[in-house]
């Protein structure tokens, strides 16, 4: 059955071209794209019609990093409402962090994922496997193993690998299943606090964690991907410091990579001037020179990929003090209403932003696609660019309704993502 | 008074009238400061300027000068604190024992007798008294409480929308008098 | 006059108009403290919560007496912070206590930011007594209080801050209020103690790593406690190398000005941020900071009360 979607701008990441047009599918692979002027014109026979009602039509989003909080804090999320957000925010695929509960470090858990993702659909939910067992950091996990049962990459979630001599040991039997590896970087031994530590946590007293924290942690995983030869991508990074180090190994030709959260591309330490807990996410988000700083390192290419990290916390766990408080956000449907935002507002180009949302990341995992291009799979995403709509509530699909946007008001927001050329999500019914 | 002008009607005492007044008063008060166990407390801020006046004609007369002390009633009052504004402590100073003694209470102007009944009250923290007196300038009628004044300047007859305003050159005010304002509500 | 305060929370952001109505207000109270009977009636009827979840005699004592002698009632409410983190949030801490439908809530919390929840999540009126590293107002307008009594003025005093800055709210809470007043300010303290951005407080402020130029022609010497039980290690060797180099004693004393005053929060650690020569010489202010305290405290309630007493 032939699938028509016109009425559409495309944007093809991988040329650069923007265009007004109509894509065409059959199976789940593009078989057509071609230019025509806005509008529902032609009407041909045994094609079945989308209206893609003028909105911008680009390959839908590939996620590195978000947790589905399955198995064991399902009250937060699950794979199937995590799926559900996911296909709202635009996305086909998600890699979901292992640090749940059992952990994620053996074949089995992988599987289990798998078939939680596979029973629900939407999405094409990938467990990543964790480095060491329990993420104890002290015995690694049967990597092998998980590397057969499907994991795309490896990674010891939002902890630390203290012993620096087993990070180096994981990250080498790692490049024999050619595994990349998604570190997050924060020497806990110089952090006190989540908040970013400079004049906002000097004046209302919050614990709070300084840049060099980051950086001795990038600085130390860099000089484990030169040493190793693994590939090392460096996860949600916040300063202006990280982006130098990053920038440097590549010129150097070190198989590092890099991405950076929505969030942290609009947001600063001011959002935790008023102690919210809906604001505490970690790593902290910091000042305004860092801010510009990974914006800078987006738009030259020194930072890959734009992830989510979308963290669902339960109300339970943020209605406390700001110390007490689980750090986290729910920001899956909410990465392409920032990014719209700060295109809007010239901050960041949308060429840019598309490719580091669908492009980078399927070239990071070694997935196919991440263009509207004959051939490519039919994983697209039609993105309205201008409703206005609040966030509230309602308005999110994730079990989890905490984000430091909750009230804010965005121009903005998916209209439909369509996954091997089937609907998986559609604002509006009955198209 | 926020969102009201006041209008002068009537001027019941001119700076001559004042003059005498306070004369008179302090003949009327001679007998009891002249056995030396009196002392004068002014009840901020007319009253206490006014009492000020009274203690230095004491001596003038040859009388005993009795010690002056200031009070503030704000601490003591009952009614309301008329708005959203916060009303100002003035200061309150009675640097003498009055366990014992005969105060003489002194205020500009007695109306309602909240003022007098808060300035009790609060005398009776700082001592016992032998006992209390009340001489106030002004008595203009209209008692809520059962209070009344033993030495008076002048009595007049007002209603509720009037104000009677003691000036003084203390206060800031060029011309001394006795006035009576209507308050035009808006 | 001013406008009304809802509460206080802290002195970032208040006016000098205020700062120096609560102290002006504080000398009359201070009047009826020294009085035979030290009681006004003004607060009759309000109910006064001390919810001191980080404890701490001194301060919940000193609000406890100032309520009482403004007539109001009060209910003392302790519990640790970690029973509190056990079971029952400190939301639900709160709606239990609002039951007893208190008109003002002073809270002591060991995180920054709970008088700011506090006070968005109930409908009383809210006394920061103190919210881990953040602010300490009472005891900054205590302090200020008693600059002012001893030295006339806050306008371009040289008062010099030693200690533990970066754990110290009263610290804070100080160097908002004197650069409101237009005090001038000097900060001292081992590199480990002292925040990053204190020159964002502005020109009134300078910082030294050595306590001797910081106090060096100062009216005021505040000296702050070492927390021992607050911080973590490693923040100075020992309390013999602290005393040496950062405590106060007679020789450091005299580099300020002839009839400079000593001031502490307490409780002092003798011998290490201060000697006992000094704590108890002539120039020390500190036992009557404590009697200030109470004065202040009085003001603050009062001004956050009177408008409960407005007629029916």
């Amino acid at each position: 059955m032939r699938t028509r979607l016109a009425n559409c701008e495309i944007l093809d990441p991988e040329k650069g071209k923007r265009f007004w047009g109509y894509v065409e599918w059959e199976n789940g692979v593009i078989t057509a794209v071609k230019r025509a002027g806005p509008g529902m014109v032609d009407e041909p026979e045994g094609v079945e019609l989308i209206d893609g009602r003028g909105h911008l039509l680009v390959p839908s989003f590939v996620d590195l990093y978000a947790d589905f909080c399955e198995p064991g804090n399902e009250h937060r999320e699950d794979v199937a409402s995590g799926s559900a957000a996911a296909a709202a925010g635009g996305y086909t695929t998600v890699c979901v962090r292992p640090d749940t509960s059992p952990t994620i470090d053996g074949a089995d858990t992988v599987r289990f994922v798998l078939e939680r993702a596979a029973a629900c659909g939407k999405v094409d939910v990938r467990p990543l496997g964790a480095l060491s067992k329990n993420l104890a950091g002290e015995t690694m996990a049967e990597i092998g193993e998980m590397a057969e049962a499907g994991v795309p990459a490896l990674s010891e979630g939002d902890t630390y690998v203290a012993r620096t001599g087993f990070l180096r040991r994981c990250m080498e039997y790692g490049t024999n299943f050619r595994l990349p590896i998604l570190l997050t970087s924060e020497d806990p031994t110089l952090a006190s606090g989540m908040a970013h530590e400079g004049y906002i946590a000097t004046i209302r007293g919050l614990k709070a964690t300084p840049v060099a924290a980051e950086e001795a942690a990038v600085a130390r995983h860099v000089a484990l991907a030169e040493l190793t030869g693994a590939r090392t991508h460096l996860l949600k990074i916040t300063s202006a410091a990280a982006v130098r180090i990053v920038k440097d190994a590549k010129r150097r030709g070190l198989p590092v990579t890099a991405s950076v959260t929505a969030h942290h591309l609009a947001l600063t330490e001011t959002s935790v001037a008023d102690w919210s807990p809906a604001a505490k996410v970690w790593p902290p988000c910091r000042s305004e020179a860092d801010r510009l700083a990974l914006l800078a390192g987006l738009a030259d290419g020194t930072i890959d990929a734009i992830v989510s990290d979308h963290a669902p916390r339960a109300i339970e766990d943020k209605e406390l003090e700001f110390d007490l408080a689980v750090p986290g956000a729910s920001t899956l449907e909410l990465v392409w209403p920032i990014l719209n935002r700060l295109v809007g507002a010239q901050e960041l180009d949308l060429t840019t932003a598309i490719r580091a949302l669908t492009l980078a990341p399927r070239r990071l995992l070694g997935m196919a696609g991440g263009s509207v291009a004959v051939g490519a799979p039919a994983d697209l995403v039609l993105l309205d660019r201008a409703s206005s709509w609040m966030v509230d509530a309602v308005s999110l699909a994730s079990r989890s309704k905490s984000s430091p946007f909750l009230g804010t008001t965005f121009a903005g927001r998916t209209d439909m993502t369509l996954r091997g050329g089937r609907v998986t999500f559609a604002r509006t019914s009955g198209r | 008074m926020p969102g009201r002008t006041l209008v002068e009607k009537r001027i019941i005492m001119d700076a001559a009238t004042l003059d005498a007044t306070l004369d008179r008063m302090v003949a009327g008060l001679a007998p009891l400061v002249a056995d030396g166990k009196a002392c004068l407390v002014g009840i901020q801020t007319g009253g206490a300027h006014l009492a000020r006046r009274l203690q230095e004609r004491f001596g003038v007369r040859g009388l005993p000068t009795p010690p002056l002390g200031v009070l503030d009633i704000t601490l003591y009052r009952d009614d309301t604190f008329l708005g959203l504004q916060q009303p100002v402590v003035r200061h309150t100073d009675v640097p003498f024992e009055i366990s014992g003694l005969d105060v003489i209470l002194v205020d500009d102007v007695l109306y309602t007798g909240r003022t007098i009944r808060a300035a009790l009250d609060a005398l009776v923290d700082f001592g016992r008294p032998h006992l209390i007196r009340l001489a106030v300038l002004v008595d203009r009628g209209l008692r809520e409480y059962p209070i009344q004044a033993d030495v008076v300047g002048a009595t007049i007859s007002t209603v509720a929308c009037e104000t009677v305003q003691v000036e003084l050159t203390e206060m800031g005010c060029a011309t001394e008098r006795v006035v009576i304002y209507e308050r035009e509500s808006r | 006059m001013t406008t009304r305060m809802n509460h206080l929370l802290g002195l970032e952001g208040v006016s000098r108009e205020q700062i120096q109505t609560i102290l002006d207000l504080g000398r009359e109270f201070k009047a009826v403290g020294q009085r035979r009977i030290k009681k006004v009636p003004t607060l009759r009827g309000i109910t006064v919560v001390l919810m001191f979840i980080e404890p701490s005699t001194r301060t919940r004592m000193s609000f406890e007496v100032a309520a009482k002698r403004l007539s109001a009632d009060t209910l003392a409410f302790t519990a640790s912070t970690s029973a509190l983190s056990k079971g029952e949030t400190l939301l639900d801490t709160t709606q239990n206590i609002m039951a007893m439908k208190p008109d003002v809530i002073v809270l002591r919390h060991a995180f920054s930011g709970a008088p700011q929840f506090l006070a968005r999540n109930v409908d009383a009126a809210v006394v920061n007594a103190g919210d881990g590293q953040h602010e300490h107002p009472t005891q900054a307008l205590l302090d200020m209080f008693t600059m002012q009594e001893k030295k006339g003025s806050l306008e371009g005093l040289e008062v010099a801050i030693v200690g533990d800055i970066r754990h110290s709210r009263v610290a804070l809470s100080n160097l908002w209020g004197l650069t409101t007043m237009g005090a001038k300010v000097r900060v001292a303290g081992p590199r480990t103690m002292l925040p990053p951005h204190l020159d964002r407080f502005g020109a009134g402020v300078r910082v030294f790593d050595r306590i001797e130029p910081a106090i060096e022609g100062a009216d005021v010497v505040m000296m702050l406690r070492i927390q021992k039980e607050r911080m973590g290690k490693d923040l100075f060797p020992s309390d013999r190398e602290y005393a040496r180099f950062f405590g106060l004693d007679t020789a450091k004393l005299a580099l300020a000005k002839p009839d400079a005053i000593v001031m502490h929060p307490g409780p002092m650690n003798r011998g290490v941020e201060i000697t006992p020569e000094v704590a108890d010489g002539g120039r020390s202010v500190i036992l009557e900071q404590v009697e200030n305290g109470v004065a202040v405290r009085m003001a603050v309630l009062y001004l956050l009360s009177a408008h409960l007493l407005e007629g029916a």
